[in-house]
């Protein structure tokens, strides 16, 4: 189904731990045609010594230039995520140690960037999408009223509406008749976090992880759903630091990770999922350390491709090691099961998994590949592929410069082509343009001056 | 008629009899201590033998002595702020006299003059060093922060009112690079019940602050400089001071102050202090609307804080030896302190919190020991040892959010800001060792070692099977500093140091990328740093002192850990160091009624190594720091103080800072290509302040030993960017405006002091006050305190 409004949703997953430092989201700018005038946007970051600032500059051309925020571009407090829909620019933030407010942009009629005067105060979220006239932000939090004799509260489904179009935000209100849970939201007895909210016709596709046992799951009915031998794995004391942090009494990683779960909604109520299961990949997610990736993309025919890194090869128990190679898996479109469609992506990538993926365009995916198996210490995301799902074929990126030293966390796609931002070293950030088809690479605009490019985008000038 | 042999010998001992030194046969000696009648020596006093040139100064230890020929001689003692006092005395040939003194302070001075010896030992001393005298506000309801405001290059900012958290700034420094001492005993990790921005201005006798050069006594990684927090050793035998407020926003404070020394030198010391304020001043902030979810930023509304209340209650006892021959002084002390404080915004005026807040206790236990003299004449020792826990909890579970109206509005799940309740546990024990020998008259040498260990575990009291973290977090630090000065004479003197640092940290780690198994991981620093200090007293009264330091500053714990996210042995961190420079002339002089005091100070920092964090980790790069060491910060700036002081009738004073806080590093982080910010002014951060005081003295108003002060003082601090101000083109919109507020205070003192009563009108003009960009200070408000002061 092609989409013809300026639909850019980013969508990343972070572990929801009060801890947790930012959520990375990787949104594809699908930008379709342009019907008015506008310009590209760049979120950028500039590091001095001891202080950060952040400003949105604007542009002419994503493919030559440079841009600098020396006297230029609009300050502005940061995002933890910057999604561009319907042409305006929200900076989600949630409010976490500096994090602030929730603020929106346009471009105005002189071709500025400019604040909206409505801020927002929004919760937590770990992961984001978008739905009609809606942002959607989604986490995966503790429900206040449903909680057992030991106090643990059970998790329930935080959801953030912000409507772009009316300047207002609500939420999902759970009630005794709708508590949200998503405790045994699979009926494995373990809690689920939804990865991304992908849009396609009216329909809400999600990934549905499970994350395991909380306090209460371990809890629940006696250990019921503590699987046969893996009793050792719930935490007798609670450790871990930062967003590794675990209580006592929570079982960390699924027992089951050699299935993958979607869940399909109608409509944006988040009630009533269809869900529906594949048992030829893993979970749905990319990942790297505490970062969750939305890793189901609907292509330009709206079929939806649910890809797994496997990343459960890394953990150290071996029970909750999956056996699957990293892969893709599919949902065609208006159906709601998966079809045969299978492709195995280890295999072609001399057995080494990708961090997270972005549509490109047409039927090819873009995928940031690790530089080595997980079974060798120190794999990182620095490597780009295209996949291209028709022909089941992953061809690695030529053209990119040698000396990256870090890949955006942000891509937009426009005229079959797709952009990212890419930082290397001595150099200040660049954004490259790909061609799926060809899997070149051609240098784009230089942001001088910046540390990191943030996002990108296009907003068309307002009446 | 003498020979020509005959007569040269006359000509020559007549010739050496003049001479003071060498006249060994017919002269004596007088010496002794000069003190003040509170049994503090005095230094620098002017003793001299009346209608001759035989004369001498005390030195720092309050000792002075006079060689002159046998006879009857009338003696004086002068220094300022003390009347003179003249004895008839008789020097003994080949004897030595020996005659103590006190010296009363001068009437008209009592209160008020800046000059005790002690504050002067600190201003005269070759380092950077500045005493704020608290004496002179012990009838105002500041707390220690707000009288270091004085003291020139220190900036306080507050985020709220009574009990806000607070950030000291030392010549552009802040946070961890300015360390707090309270009797020369370091409060890193004491924990938030017991702070200089709760602790009433009645608890300390003076402030000092060293800025950038720090004396090898205070056994710390402060890079910015120290802060100590002196208290008084009151002498007495036995004495009581107490008061109470109350003003605005229905603010309490009370403080006492009782102590008494017996004949057999047994002494004993009460502190006890609360402050009470519910903090519900009025603030224009935007308000959210629950019916559309929005808040209009155009729109600002006048409403009134309500979850801001704080207080805190403290006791400090002291018990001990005094004047013993084994000990100058053992006391054994202990201290409970507890804090509340309700917290009622994020760090943006527009997030509002109704139920969230915190609070603590802290028990700290502690010995003190001195003795001058130990074992050998010249050999001076010191020991203290401190153990300190406090607990912090963290209470966010509310399931309602707040707007400024007080509307509330339903939450899903529990936690305002995140749900937690949560209780860090800190253990900290410390121990300092000082000696001092003086070898001779002109050479001192100082060995001071201070050990710090801490411990914190964090319990999560969610549910109501607490559990606690497995691997705690300790850290250890011992630094060992060695100095050496030289006097030649009282106008002259130098040191130099050298201080070894060292410091083990070790907390978890995770040992695979998935995160789930940790260990115990440790990491070590080491560091060594040095420096030198001179002042000359020049003739008429000036005085030009300068100092050097190559200073450095420990990684924390969080830092060498990073996010955690790291894995066992990765990147080590080095410690942020910096090249510190003083220099200052100041001119003190007394022309009949008037007191002058100028003091120009120019201040260079050269600093580099930054820690912070790396931006870039986080997108899946191959270096895995989350903390690096980058940035080079450039500091060049210059204070003015002065202080006129009319008779018994006016002081009036100020400071006014400049400072020049630039980025200096040339490179992006981890790169060679160029930093844009370049030069450009270090953001958030004041660079341009300043603060005046005038006091009027009625004496004499309705009784003898009455007096009547009327204070007006005031503060300036000059506009400055809360972002880079070279980035973006709407620097406008992240000001924090130009602040200039006005303060008057009156008081009445009735028999010297011995009752009091004042009126405090803070902020009387209303201005719209903010120490950081959004949060909003308390407009105008009125306090009263009435105090009495017994002793003998």
């Amino acid at each position: 189904m092609k989409k013809t409004s300026f639909f850019s949703v980013l969508t990343a997953l972070a572990v929801p731990m009060a801890l947790t430092s930012c959520s990375d989201t990787d949104e594809p700018n699908t930008g379709g045609d342009y019907v008015g005038n506008g310009k590209y946007v760049f979120a950028a970051t500039v590091q001095g010594s001891n202080a950060t600032s952040y400003v949105l500059l604007t542009g002419e051309s994503l493919d030559e230039g440079t841009l600098s925020p020396v006297n230029n571009g609009l300050l502005n407090d940061g995002a933890t995520q910057w999604v561009f829909h319907k042409n305006y620019l929200y900076a989600l933030t949630y409010n976490q140690g500096n994090a602030g407010t929730t603020r929106s942009y346009i471009l105005d009629a002189g071709g500025e960037i400019k604040a909206r005067g409505t801020e927002y105060r929004i919760s937590r979220f770990s992961s984001y999408g978008a739905y009609d006239n809606d942002i959607l932000t989604m986490a995966t939090g503790e429900s206040a009223d449903v909680v057992d004799g030991n106090g643990y509260h059970a998790k329930m489904l935080n959801v953030t509406y912000l409507d772009v179009v009316n300047e207002t935000s609500s939420t999902n209100h759970a009630t005794a008749e709708h508590p949200y849970l998503m405790e045994n939201f699979l009926g494995n007895g373990e809690y689920v976090t939804l990865a991304g909210a992908e849009q396609s016709g009216s329909r809400l596709y999600c990934g549905a992880i499970p994350m395991g046992l909380s306090q209460y799951g371990a809890a629940y009915d006696n250990g019921k759903w503590i699987r046969k031998g893996f009793e050792h794995l719930v935490h007798a004391e609670a450790g871990g630091s930062g967003s590794g942090s675990y209580k006592a009494g929570e079982l960390v990683g699924t027992q089951y990770p050699d299935e993958c779960w979607v869940a399909i909604y109608d409509n944006d109520d988040f009630l009533h999922p269809t869900l529906v299961k594949t048992d030829r990949i893993s979970s749905p997610a990319g990942r790297f350390r505490s970062q969750y990736y939305q890793t189901i993309w609907a292509a330009e025919n709206g079929d939806i491709y649910v890809f797994s890194p496997s990343y459960s090869k890394t953990m150290t128990d071996p029970l909750q090691r999956t056996k699957h190679n990293a892969g893709v898996c599919r949902i065609p479109a208006g159906s709601k099961q998966f079809d045969d469609y299978y492709c195995d992506i280890e295999s072609q990538a001399d057995g080494k998994s990708f961090m997270r993926c972005w549509p490109a365009g047409g039927n090819y995916f873009l995928m940031v590949m690790y530089d080595r198996p997980f079974s060798q210490s120190g794999f990182a995301g620095t490597d780009l592929a295209i996949f291209d799902a028709t022909s089941k074929k992953l061809t690695y990126v030529s053209g990119l410069p040698s000396n990256i030293t870090s890949l955006g966390k942000t891509v937009f796609t426009q005229n079959g082509n797709v952009y990212i931002p890419v930082n290397v070293e001595n150099g200040y950030p660049t954004i490259y343009r790909i061609n799926p088809a060809t899997a070149q690479a051609s240098k784009g605009v230089v942001v001088e001056g910046a540390s990191d490019i943030t996002a990108i985008g296009f907003l068309e000038t307002s009446k | 008629m003498a020979s020509p042999k005959e007569y040269i010998l006359t000509v020559l001992s007549i010739c050496l009899l003049s001479f003071n030194l060498s006249a060994k046969d017919v002269s004596g000696m007088i010496s002794g201590k000069v003190l003040s009648s509170d049994g503090e020596p005095i230094d620098y006093a002017t003793v001299y033998l009346k209608g001759t040139s035989f004369s001498g100064t005390t030195n720092d230890k309050g000792l002075y002595h006079i060689n002159a020929p046998a006879g009857n001689y009338t003696i004086v003692f002068s220094s300022v702020g003390f009347e003179k006092l003249e004895l008839n005395a008789t020097i003994k040939t080949k004897d030595r006299t020996k005659l103590n003194v006190k010296l009363k302070p001068a009437a008209q001075l009592a209160e008020v003059i800046v000059v005790g010896n002690t504050l002067s030992k600190v201003r005269n001393s070759a380092f950077n060093a500045t005493a704020v005298d608290t004496k002179e506000l012990v009838n105002t309801t500041k707390t220690l922060s707000e009288a270091l405001s004085k003291a020139p290059g220190m900036k306080i900012r507050e985020s709220g009112g009574v009990g806000s958290d607070m950030a000291v700034t030392m010549d552009g420094f802040s946070g961890k690079h300015v360390k707090v001492f309270i009797d020369g005993v370091p409060q890193e990790g004491v924990g938030s019940s017991f702070g200089i921005n709760n602790i009433p201005v009645n608890f300390a006798e003076r402030i000092e602050v060293y800025r950038g050069v720090v004396p090898v006594g205070f056994g710390s990684d402060a890079i910015g400089g120290v802060i100590n927090i002196v208290t008084p050793k009151r002498q007495r035998r036995w004495f009581l001071d107490a008061s109470y407020s109350y003003g605005s926003f229905n603010t309490h404070k009370t403080y006492v102050n009782f102590g008494q020394t017996l004949s057999n030198g047994i002494k004993y010391e009460i502190n006890a202090f609360q402050n009470y304020s519910d903090n519900n001043y009025w603030v224009d902030a935007p308000v959210e609307d629950f019916a559309t979810g929005g808040i209009n930023k155009n729109k600002l509304e006048h409403v009134r804080r309500f979850n801001d209340t704080y207080h805190n209650e403290a006791i400090v006892a002291r018990i001990g030896f005094v004047n013993k021959p084994w000990a100058d002084r053992l006391m054994a002390g202990f201290t409970y302190s507890h804090m509340y404080k309700e917290m009622q915004t994020g760090v943006r005026q527009e997030i509002v919190y109704g139920q969230k807040h915190r609070h603590g206790h802290s028990l700290i236990g502690s010995l003190e020991y001195g003795k001058r003299n130990l074992l050998t004449r010249g050999l001076d020792v010191a020991l203290n040892a401190n153990y300190n826990r406090n607990v912090t909890l963290n209470v966010d579970t509310a399931s309602v959010k707040y707007n400024w109206r007080g509307e509330t509005d339903r939450l899903n799940s529990p936690g305002e800001q995140s749900y937690q309740n949560s209780r860090a546990n800190n253990n900290n024990w410390s121990a300092t060792f000082t000696t001092n020998y003086r070898l001779g008259e002109n050479h001192l040498f100082t060995v001071n070692d201070v050990f710090n260990t801490f411990n914190r575990s964090n319990d999560n009291l969610l549910s109501s099977v607490v559990s606690t973290d497995e691997i705690g977090k300790i850290t250890s630090k011992n630094i060992v500093g060695l100095s050496y000065r030289y006097t030649p004479n009282t106008r002259f003197n130098i040191s130099a140091f050298g201080k070894q640092y060292h410091q083990y940290v070790s907390g978890p780690a995770a040992t695979t990328s998935a995160q789930d198994t940790y260990v115990k991981s440790s990491r070590s620093v080491d560091a060594f740093g040095y420096g030198a200090a001179g002042t000359w007293f020049m003739p008429l009264g000036f005085q030009m002192k300068a100092s050097y330091e190559k200073a450095y500053r420990l990684p924390t714990i969080e830092e060498m850990f990073g996010d955690e996210d790291l894995e066992v042995g990765d990147m080590s961190l080095k410690p942020e160091s910096s090249h510190n420079v003083n220099l200052n002339l100041s001119y003190n002089a007394t022309f009949g009624s008037n007191i002058i005091y100028v003091e120009a100070g120019f201040i260079y920092r050269d600093t580099r190594d930054y820690i912070q964090r790396n931006i870039l980790a986080l997108s899946g790069g191959k270096s895995a720091a989350t903390y690096v060491n980058y940035g080079k910060v450039d500091t060049k700036g210059f204070s003015v103080s002065a202080r006129y002081n009319f008779s018994k009738w006016l002081s009036l004073g100020g400071n006014f800072t400049q400072m020049n806080v630039r980025d200096n590093m040339k490179t992006a982080m981890g790169s060679t290509v160029a930093n844009v910010a370049y030069r450009e002014r270090m953001p958030n951060q004041p660079y341009m302040f300043a603060d005046s005081d005038i006091n009027f003295y009625w004496h004499g108003l309705g009784g003898k030993r009455n007096v009547l002060t009327v204070t007006y003082d005031n503060q300036y601090t000059h506009k400055f960017c809360y972002y880079a101000s070279n980035i973006g083109s709407n620097n406008n919109d992240y000001m924090v405006p130009d602040q200039f507020s006005h303060n008057l205070t009156i008081s009445y003192g009735i028999n010297n002091g011995r009752y009091n009563l004042s009126f405090e009108c803070r902020n009387f003009t209303n201005e719209r006050l903010y120490d950081n960009f959004s949060l909003q200070k308390a407009g105008r408000a009125f306090y009263g305190k009435i105090r009495i002061y017994f002793g003998n």
